[in-house]
């Protein structure tokens, strides 16, 4: 379909009017091709979409053999490979175990506070370490390289998700003397450290959800050998035949991005502009959006847990988390009100589909 | 407003050879941060856009190498600038800002450094000259569970329905909003808000996060807040950033006929 853009109306001479195919017209100018494709009614994004719909997704857990649990998730043309390998911190004699046992613990001296990711990950609540790689080719604006500006941001954005949240509980990660039977004396020998590892191989964009939705699913299906103390050796012993799961929380959150693109609009004869919200941007439209917002948020499902059909999004209640909102200034404070509800609609999404995958044999 | 103990401590062009550089100490956790603005200079041929500005923003930090924290930091305050700037007034150049963390409690808490770093980054934008389409202003918040004990505090908790009415006879376990949180309180906080907002009202960064204390698992089952608390939080940010952030950016300026 040929476009046309109009020339203003100059008098005597009008010039021929210049045609482009549409193919030629989404290259050289984006910001109007989205914009016309999203000013029609109803609104529909160039790929098909309408504002408030995700692309959708698939899941596959334990695909990596020699991981402790891994997971591959497929949103749209962004997908991601999840691996998560548990290694073993001991605790020396001198060390002070009281760090590892918070999250969001204040750092007790400078030392501690000059970098989040110290010596073997032995840092305060630092025990689940995340790591994004985008050097792999997924998309020709990431070139082969040490971690450029996206990676490192995400890097941190997904250890900070994982404070937040709290999502694993130190419970599980704690290693005891395996010789004690009594509880009461139980001395704590060491951790798991869980390194988190997200490889990015194709990228189309909100690679944020994709990878914290991977490392949740990638969390949830992992298992962890029994390890224990043995005073004789004096050090610790795995159970290659005993496997724990981690423990993670009960209401799993999850994480919602939405990019606001600017649209004109005529109110009552004045012309202006408002932001529309489009769910689950792509990398064409994250380039042309003015501002990015994530809502990470818990969605108790209640008694329709796994079962999707039965969901009425109305009467769910949804605790907010986080809240990140960043460049642009035309989102409005009621605008965030009903992003949590399609948060909540896609959390819910999420579950149905984790749980579906959980209960299909290994 | 100076002699208010809210009031940040400014001190505006200490970098007499940078084109605007301002040195901001928060009133409460004595955060300070000192930034230079230099531009519009040459643009490196790599980052050159045809018809914007480039805004470079680095973020140097108060103790060893920069890391990831501070591309985080660096990249936050770069999307914000990105919309306050008029970056078509200067095509094909470069704006150059350099953020050094001069003191902290805590060098890797992006909460504690991220509303210092901002305030400190406009003021410098200002004094330098660099176009703007309006100013902004950035508060933060903590919410607490019984403020009550904790040292200096007074004149900075509000209950979020009472108003602004000094809230230091609330009950142990009430909930309370506390502004520029030091990072004792802020770890005991439950949840911590960084709210950016423009002169007009407009919202120009949120950074919202819950950060109440935990060993996971099933006990942070529950934790979080309903939208509409957070409503009323950002309607209070708002008038913070609207009508005392103006103020004492004005203040700031005064003599030098910015505004």
């Amino acid at each position: 379909m040929p476009t046309l853009i109009r020339q203003p109306n100059s008098g005597e001479r009008q010039p021929p009017p210049l045609t482009f195919s549409t193919s030629l017209f989404r290259q050289i100018s984006p910001a109007l091709y989205l914009q016309r494709h999203l000013l029609n009614n109803p609104p529909t994004r160039p790929n098909g979409r309408n504002p408030s719909q995700c692309r959708d997704f698939t899941l596959t857990t334990n695909s990596l053999s020699h991981a402790h649990g891994s997971a591959v998730v497929r949103s749209g043309d962004t997908a991601v490979v999840c691996g998560i390998r548990g290694e073993i911190l001991t605790i020396a004699p001198g060390d002070d175990p009281s760090r590892f046992e918070s999250y969001n613990g204040s750092p007790t001296s400078a030392i501690h506070a000059c970098g989040s990711r110290g010596a073997g990950g032995a840092s305060w609540g630092g025990l689940v370490v995340p790591n994004v790689e985008l050097s792999t080719g997924c998309s020709k604006k990431y070139p082969l390289g040490p971690p450029g500006g996206l990676a490192q941001t995400l890097s941190d954005q997904l250890h900070e998700l994982v404070n937040v949240t709290k999502l694993v509980s130190l419970d599980s990660l704690r290693i005891y003397d395996g010789d004690n039977d009594t509880t009461s004396k139980m001395k704590i020998k060491g951790y798991w450290s869980l390194y988190i590892d997200v490889l990015c191989i194709s990228l189309d964009g909100n690679i944020l959800d994709a990878a914290w939705y991977a490392i949740v699913a990638a969390l949830k299906s992992s298992k962890l050998p029994f390890a224990s103390w043995n005073q004789i050796e004096e050090r610790v012993f795995c159970d290659p035949s005993r496997y724990h799961p981690i423990s993670l929380r009960q209401s799993l959150p999850f994480t919602t991005t939405f990019a606001l693109v600017p649209v004109p609009a005529s109110a009552g004869g004045e012309v202006g502009e408002v932001a529309l919200l489009l769910n689950d941007p792509d990398s064409y439209e994250e380039d042309e959006a003015c501002e990015i917002l994530t809502i990470l948020s818990t969605t108790d499902l209640g008694t329709a847990q796994g079962d999707f059909s039965q969901l009425s999004l109305g009467k769910l209640r949804t605790r907010v988390e986080k809240i990140e909102k960043r460049g642009g200034w035309k989102l409005g404070i009621s605008q965030i009100e009903d992003c949590t509800q399609l948060a909540a609609s896609k959390a819910a999404r999420y579950i149905h589909t984790l749980a579906k995958e959980q209960l299909t044999p290994m | 407003m100076a002699s208010s103990p809210l009031a940040p401590e400014i001190s505006l062009n200490p970098l007499p050879q940078a084109d605007g550089s301002c040195q901001y100490t928060c009133p409460t956790s004595r955060t300070t941060i000192l930034t230079s603005v230099n531009g519009p200079l040459e643009v490196r041929p790599k980052d050159e856009l045809p018809s914007h500005a480039t805004i470079e923003v680095i973020v140097k930090p108060g103790i060893g190498v920069a890391g990831v924290r501070e591309t985080r930091l660096s990249s936050l305050i770069h999307s914000t600038l990105q919309s306050l700037i008029l970056t078509n007034h200067h095509p094909r150049t470069l704006i150059q800002i350099v953020a050094q963390i001069v003191q902290a409690e805590d060098h890797t808490s992006l909460p504690l450094l991220l509303t210092p770093l901002l305030n400190c980054t406009i003021l410098s934008l200002l004094i330098a000259g660099i176009p703007m389409r309006t100013v902004g202003w950035s508060v933060h918040l903590a919410v607490v569970q019984g403020a009550k004990g904790i040292k200096g505090v007074e004149g900075q908790v509000f209950k979020l329905e009472g108003g602004g009415d000094d809230g230091m006879e609330t009950e142990e376990s009430e909930e309370v909003v506390v502004r520029n949180p030091n990072s004792e309180i802020l770890s005991r906080a439950k949840s911590s808000h960084t709210l950016t907002f423009s002169k007009e009202g407009d919202i120009l960064l949120i950074e919202s996060l819950e950060c109440s204390q935990g060993s996971g698992g099933e006990s942070a089952d529950g934790q979080g807040w309903d939208i509409s608390d957070f409503l009323k939080l950002a309607e209070e940010g708002k008038r913070i950033c609207c009508e005392e952030g103006v103020e004492i950016i004005r203040e700031a300026l005064a003599d030098r006929k910015v505004f």
